[in-house]
């Protein structure tokens, strides 16, 4: 197709074009066969067209709204509403304080255990004699307390 | 603007272009309705570049585009169902039906011209529908898509070309209305 005819062919399509495009229409024969197909297609195209603007049937935004809510993935917190979720949920933090007892009780009736252990070595790096005689260590406990100043 | 308001302002508009381009008021309702989710799920995906209205007019073809490609996997899905006899059988009486006067010769202009807009570019599609089908002038195609009007003029006769050109291959195939 010939360059004037590129040029006006939409202004052609709308409303018949400028007289110059008209004129070559009239000389080449090879763009006008090919304006007059394009112009068949232009109105074959036109079939889609509806007839008058319709509205949906009432009720459309809701319907709508629907569709969005069901297509939105499932929200973080919505897990914990899950039944079987929450049972385990239940179990898990059941078997955690279970857990966290025992050592908590465990661990209680160890500590003074350590502690003593750790007095008992104060008091031997202090009095190396202690131990051999358990008359002498009490006496020696009594004069360290009796003659302790904070 | 509240998506509401989006809704709102556009529903006619879209569930329009779908009853034309599907004419089936079922499918219509399906289609308006899976437009506007997606025109909400990829709002952020608008560039502003052109108008909202363009934008929402793509998505609404891309959708009626889907929707036939999915019915038409669908059709064959059905037919591959059958047996290589009863295969051969239904062929034979399409190709009966074909030769016969098109009983509505509208619907099979209709679906003449959406396999033709099928062998297009998504981009030649639209620009074309808006121009020959919602009748909108060069000028306002330029600012509905952000481009020039001699870009516009352009796109819009290399895709009547392309067109053309596919125009001619179906025409070739048994079956095929003219356009």
């Amino acid at each position: 197709m010939h360059e004037p005819v590129k040029e006006g062919l939409e202004d052609f399509l709308r409303e018949n074009g400028s007289p110059e495009f008209a004129a070559h229409l009239e000389v080449c024969r090879e763009c006008r066969g090919e304006v007059e197909r394009m112009r068949e297609l232009a109105l074959a195209l036109r079939v889609l067209r509806a007839d008058k603007e319709m509205d949906p049937p009432t009720g459309f935004y809701a319907r709508v709204a629907a569709r969005i809510e069901a297509q939105s993935g499932p929200s973080f917190w919505s897990v914990f509403l899950e039944p079987a979720f929450g049972r385990r949920l239940m179990y898990a933090s059941a078997t955690l304080v279970v857990l966290l007892g025992t050592y908590l009780i465990s661990s209680e009736s160890s500590e003074p255990l350590a502690v003593s252990t750790t007095a008992e070595q104060y008091l031997v790096e202090e009095n190396p004699a202690m131990g051999a005689n358990p008359q002498q260590d009490r006496d020696v406990v009594l004069v360290g307390l009796a003659t302790y100043n904070e | 603007m509240a998506f509401r308001e989006i809704v709102e302002r556009y529903q006619a508009k879209v569930y329009s272009i779908i009853f034309g381009i599907l004419r089936n008021r079922n499918d219509a309702e399906d289609i308006a309705q899976q437009v506007f989710a997606k025109v909400y799920f990829s709002m952020g995906n608008f560039d502003f570049r052109s108008s909202l209205l363009t934008w929402i007019y793509k998505i609404t073809v891309n959708e009626c585009y889907d929707y036939l490609r999915k019915k038409r996997v669908r059709k064959l899905v059905y037919e591959s169902d059958f047996s290589e006899e009863e295969s051969l059988l239904m062929q034979n009486s399409e190709a009966a039906m074909d030769h016969r006067p098109a009983v509505d010769t509208q619907l099979a202009q209709r679906d003449f011209v959406l396999k033709l807009l099928a062998k297009v570019s998504e981009e030649d599609r639209n620009l074309m529908l808006l121009k020959e089908v919602e009748g909108h002038s060069v000028d306002e195609l330029a600012r509905m898509t952000g481009m020039n009007e001699n870009t516009i003029k352009v796109k819009l006769f290399r895709a009547r070309q392309k067109l053309l050109k596919a125009a001619q291959r179906l025409s070739r195939l048994p079956g095929a209305a003219p356009a």
